[in-house]
């Protein structure tokens, strides 16, 4: 599980996006809901260390992820809404870093870029891709060595629907083996069903709903509400 | 008509706000030149330019000059014409043109002191000023045309290029030869609006340095650039050394001040192109690799490629064991620049002014008081843990204005 204990965080001097935040990410399928600009891929960005907390502190599977940084992000896997992979290395390079950090053998960096329909393309830089296909790079990323901690941001823009499928059966198996999801998403139709809780960035303070309505109708209207802002 | 008068008002803009921009620096270098090597070295250069010098060497020298300008403005004109640019119901050609008209307007500063400069020497004659001014404006045109052809294109270059070179030469005839040139350099196919064709990786990263070795694909061939400053600071402290008779002691403080100077120049220099070409990776930082490890690898990377320059001992004639002078201030200068490179983004002076600054300072002090080299070494680890602290306090995914350079902004990567 991923624990946020009193986070504030701003990209500009006294503006925080992040404040005082305390939840936890248990085991299942959040979902990080909220109009744009809101603070979502922000708690996300935290949540995978990309972005340090100016106050607080953040505990990846128990490990503080500023303090035991390798250690916090051993069983972490980040899927950001912009795919930024460096171009100066193939996504063959790119995907055997991964493995070597994530202690799996190289091979099964090349077995996930075969998964997501990219083995023709490993020798290429990222730049020479699609949208959808660095997106996919970065999913085959994230499928490496079986994380405990999924965040992924968006995951469903410029990727076919095929994929998205896929993606989702992806998803569904990591809940089932007792994994902590954080999705952050627009479109909550995929997640609905699925979703273990919900939570929502107002005003830099995070409003979390740890249950969620059993019916498929109070359920939506509740995301739904979430999704666009409103006050439940 | 009004779509090229719009991207008129658009280029001519573009080249002010570039002009501006370029106009301290070039001030600072006068004011330099001026009052520190005094007005008769500028007047001996101006002559040596548009007198003295023969065709071949006036010609190369302004080359120089205006492509090494052309150089600098012109990726700042034409970013992001390849994209979206090319959907605006405009001519080809007509776009070609006005942006070498901006870079002209952008590289007025530089044209505006090398034409006083030919004011100075051309004595009386307002023939023979007009000459030179003509020259200037073909040159920084043809300079400008020769950065807008693509970059495999070597047979669109050779035009401009003479153009360029016939434009210093003061003579009528040569100068409506160049405009001539210049004329049918730009009639020719435009090749202006292709897109730069992406390489593919050449081949695979070696897994071992895995870091070093996508750094120095990210720098490329600055790397190598970034070595001739340092090698002009050795080569001035031969001179020195060699016209001077120094104590033996004072010949030591000269060669120490020259390497450790040379090594921050050159450190400031890769780190600076390390900071533009390979900006911070957000998504790495979610990887499970420590920002120690992170700092340990840009450090290597400056401080390996630094190395060579120790061989500067033997230019300078000193002995090889002083080579161990040099390690604090190489370990120093490779820690503090990997940490600038986090930071450049709310430096003012960026990323080589940090290392600069701090570089002349140690460099002086190590020349004065030697022992100074060894306290470097042993305040190592409080320059790595400096660097650390920057690595963790680096907001990676904020976006900061640098300019049209690629520092500073996240998805400048992703970006095609």
């Amino acid at each position: 599980m991923i624990v946020f204990e009193n986070v504030t965080f701003g990209y500009e001097p006294e503006r925080a996006v992040v404040r005082k935040a305390c939840f936890t990410l248990s085991p299942g399928l959040t979902l990080l809901l909220g109009p744009n600009g809101c603070g979502k891929s922000t708690l996300l960005k935290l949540a995978a260390g990309v972005e340090r907390p100016e106050e607080g502190r953040i505990l990846v599977g128990g490990a503080e992820l500023w303090k035991h940084e390798t250690k916090a992000r051993q069983s972490l896997a980040y899927l950001p809404e912009f795919p930024d992979i460096t171009p100066y290395a193939s996504l063959r390079d790119v995907m055997h870093l991964v493995c070597r950090l994530r202690g799996e053998p190289v091979m099964a960096g090349d077995r996930a870029l075969e998964t997501f329909g990219l083995g023709g393309e490993a020798g290429r830089s990222i730049r020479e891709l699609s949208l959808g296909q660095r997106k996919r790079a970065l999913f085959a990323a994230a499928i490496v060595g079986h994380p405990a901690h999924v965040l992924l941001d968006e995951p469903f823009d410029a990727l076919d629907r095929q994929i998205a499928d896929d993606v989702l059966a992806w998803i569904r198996q990591r809940m089932a083996d007792g994994a902590a999801l954080a999705v952050v998403s627009h479109a909550i139709e995929p997640f609905a069903n699925s979703a273990t809780r919900a939570l929502t960035v107002r005003e830099g303070l995070v409003e979390q709903h740890e249950t969620l309505p059993r019916s498929p109708e109070d359920r939506f209207h509740l995301l739904d509400s979430l999704a666009r802002g409103v006050e439940v | 008509m009004k779509a090229e008068v719009a991207f008129l008002r658009f280029h001519l803009r573009v080249g002010a706000r570039l002009a501006l921009r370029i106009l301290a620096p070039v001030l600072a270098a006068v004011l330099f030149l001026f009052y520190i090597l005094r007005p008769e070295f500028m007047l001996a250069l101006a002559r040596a330019l548009y007198l003295e010098g023969s065709l071949a060497e006036s010609g190369l020298v302004g080359t120089l000059l205006l492509l090494g300008m052309a150089r600098a403005v012109m990726p700042r004109i034409t970013a992001g014409r390849a994209g979206w640019a090319r959907s605006l119901p405009a001519d080809g050609r007509i776009l070609h043109a006005l942006e070498i008209l901006s870079s002209v307007v952008a590289e007025a500063p530089l044209l505006m002191v090398l034409g006083a400069l030919a004011w100075a020497v051309a004595g009386p004659s307002p023939e023979r000023i007009a000459l030179h001014l003509a020259g200037l404006l073909v040159g920084a045109a043809a300079a400008g045309l020769l950065y807008l052809q693509g970059p495999t294109s070597l047979k669109s270059k050779l035009l401009p290029a003479a153009a360029c070179f016939l434009s210093f030469s003061g003579n009528g005839m040569l100068l409506v030869t160049a405009a001539a040139i210049l004329a049918l350099a730009m009639a020719a196919p435009v090749d202006a609006m292709r897109m730069r064709r992406r390489r593919r990786p050449r081949r695979s990263l070696p897994s071992a340095c895995f870091f070093y070795w996508l750094s120095l694909r990210a720098v490329g061939a600055r790397i190598v650039l970034a070595y001739i400053p340092p090698a002009i600071i050795l080569a001035a402290g031969r001179l020195f050394l060699k016209n001077n008779e120094l104590a033996a002691n004072t010949a030591f403080s000269v060669s120490l001040f020259g390497l450790t100077l040379g090594l921050a120049v050159f450190i400031g220099l890769a780190a600076h192109a390390l900071a533009a070409r390979r900006p911070a990776w957000p998504w790495l930082r979610s990887l499970p690799l420590s920002s120690a490890a992170r700092i340990s690898s840009d450090a290597l990377f400056l401080g390996l490629n630094a190395l060579p320059l120790a061989s500067g001992l033997a230019l300078l004639g000193r002995q090889a064991w002083e080579v161990a002078f040099l390690a604090g201030p190489l370990a120093w200068f490779a820690l503090r620049g990997a940490g600038a490179i986090r930071e450049a983004a709310d430096r003012p002076f960026g990323v080589l002014g940090q290392v600069f600054i701090e570089g002349t300072i140690i460099s002086v002090s190590v020349a004065v008081l030697p022992w100074i080299s060894w306290l470097l070494v042993v305040a190592a680890p409080v320059a790595f843990l400096f660097a650390t602290r920057a690595e963790r306090r680096l907001k990676p995914t904020r976006w900061a204005e640098r300019h049209h350079l690629s520092t500073g902004d996240p998805l400048s990567w992703s970006a095609s």
